[in-house]
């Protein structure tokens, strides 16, 4: 064999060696990435299933290394794997990057329990609530750690006023932020405050208009014209930690309303069952307002929901006794 | 000369043939090897599963016991034959493996010839409730997805509650998981 013929082989051969490990190195690499997302998606799903038998209950999960997960629409996503659907309701951020996570549960009731809604962020994000004259006591009750927003989440509150004269102060104070979330409380939000704070390069403003003064339902205005109801405190405070519009929404009609239905069905199945096994007049009753509110649905006031949430807490209190257990 | 050349080239190749050949084996091997931890590790998620299904069925909305809406440790059994006759039932379970979720009932003690009967609205408004039937089937697997599989059970006792008898009894919830073997 002529040497340069030797050499010229020996190189080919070589270079279908190098080509054929490094594939196979960068193969096996891709697919021990993707089954370690894929575990970690899975026992993060599997630890919320947990929380979520909890009335209210809050947590720092720690990865034990700089994670990133992103919640869009109901996936739970890390890395490039395809996203794992989970069944529970969250509200954070799309993105979460970062060592830890605070995760905080709390029951959604209407009247009965109905599912655990997951309000998720970690230390790159903050949180404005701003009051006025007409949301302060409740601002002021809902930035109580003792009574909800626990404080592990870091949220400041701020007088509209204040803020206004402040203003220059707060965007430098929160720049380094990933984002600045402004929520303004308030029957009549003021159209300039909210546009100088979408000024801020790293903010995003929402305004929450109470149906009443309960705050138990109302709209919650994300700007550019994009509006959804809430239904119930936990709901409102999904709105506080949710990234945008579409998945408050998608969390709203795809998620919370569906789940209603389901439960409710559960009741009035009982109730009829109720009715023909004990013959008690008051499960029909009963039974007409369940069968109202699993007819509301994203068209419906949410008013209506309230209202019919509170009518079917008072049938159970009051009209159900030891010879008629209550439904719920 | 050209001979001593073909036969330098024939042993060349020979040798490349040969670590070819070895190569081939070895990634035979490894492949064997990761398919065979990659179900060990399927397995372990699936027990994994089971076990978190156990702690969070019992507390299900739809299944737990309420009274004037707030909650109480048991399972209402009109709620749970309620719930199993939703679409939600079929919901019920995880993504991960093939699940089959039963509540049994231990005490009072069914029949012997009805404990493996399912409690139906008509088995359950009889005057003999609860003894006239013996489990609320959940869930239950399609045949296909059990088929060469091994069952694994995991059960824990449970307080069932009775309200159209506003009586108490003792359950077991019992969730039986299929790998492979």
């Amino acid at each position: 064999m002529e040497p340069v013929f030797k050499y010229i082989f020996a190189l080919i051969v070589g270079i279908m060696f190098i080509i054929f490990f490094i594939g196979f190195a960068y193969n096996y690499i891709g697919t021990e990435e993707n089954k370690m997302s894929l575990l970690l998606t899975k026992s993060f799903d599997d630890q919320l299933n947990i929380l979520s038998i909890a009335q209210d209950s809050v947590m720092n999960y720690d990865f034990g290394a700089e994670t990133a997960l992103s919640f869009n629409q109901g996936a739970l996503r890390s890395g490039s794997q395809n996203s794992r659907k989970t069944d529970n309701i969250v509200y954070s951020p799309v993105n979460l990057k970062g060592k830890e996570l605070i995760i905080w549960t709390k029951k959604w009731d209407m009247p009965y329990a109905v599912t655990n809604f997951f309000y998720m962020t970690n230390k790159n994000y903050k949180y404005v609530l701003i009051y006025d004259r007409t949301s302060k006591d409740f601002v002021d009750l809902i930035s109580d750690p003792k009574e909800e927003i626990p404080e592990v989440f870091k949220v400041v509150t701020y007088d509209a006023d204040k803020l206004r004269e402040q203003f220059n102060d707060v965007r430098s104070s929160y720049s380094s932020f990933t984002k600045v979330k402004f929520i303004y409380f308030s029957e009549q939000p003021s159209n300039s405050l909210v546009n100088s704070l979408e000024n801020i390069n790293n903010a995003e403003v929402i305004s929450i208009i109470p149906g009443d003064d309960s705050w138990q339902f109302g709209t919650i205005d994300f700007q550019a014209d994009k509006e959804a109801m809430y239904i119930g405190q936990p709901m409102l405070l999904g709105a506080i930690f949710v990234d945008d519009y579409s998945n408050y929404l998608f969390n709203l009609e795809k998620k919370a309303l569906p789940k209603l239905k389901e439960i409710t069905e559960v009741y009035i199945n009982k109730a009829s069952f109720m009715s023909s096994a004990l013959q008690c007049q008051e499960y029909g009753l009963i039974n007409t307002q369940l069968q109202y509110l699993y007819n509301l649905n994203e068209e419906s006031e949410p008013e209506e929901f309230v209202k019919t949430a509170n009518n079917l807490e008072n049938i159970n209190k009051e009209h159900f006794g030891s010879e008629c257990p209550g439904v719920f | 000369m050209k001979k001593k050349g073909m036969i330098g080239m024939m042993e060349t190749f020979m040798i490349i043939f040969v670590i070819f050949i070895l190569i081939g084996f070895g990634m035979y091997f490894f492949y064997k090897f990761s398919v065979s931890s990659t179900i060990t590790e399927a397995q372990e998620t699936c027990e994994l599963s089971s076990y978190e299904k156990l702690l969070t069925t019992l507390d299900l909305p739809g299944l737990q016991c309420s009274f004037k809406a707030s909650p109480k440790d048991c399972v209402d059994t009109a709620k749970l034959r309620a719930f199993i006759d939703t679409k939600a039932a079929e919901n019920v379970g995880t993504q991960a493996c093939t699940m089959k979720i039963v509540f049994k009932q231990i005490y009072p003690q069914p029949g012997m010839r009805v404990n493996d009967t399912e409690c139906t609205p008509d088995k359950m408004r009889s005057p003999e409730f609860p003894e006239s039937c013996g489990k609320w089937t959940l869930k239950v697997p399609k045949e296909e997805l059990t088929k060469n599989k091994a069952a694994r059970v995991s059960s824990t006792p449970v307080s069932l509650y009775y309200p159209h008898i506003k009586q108490y009894g003792i359950g077991q919830l019992e969730i039986t998981t299929y790998t492979y073997t």
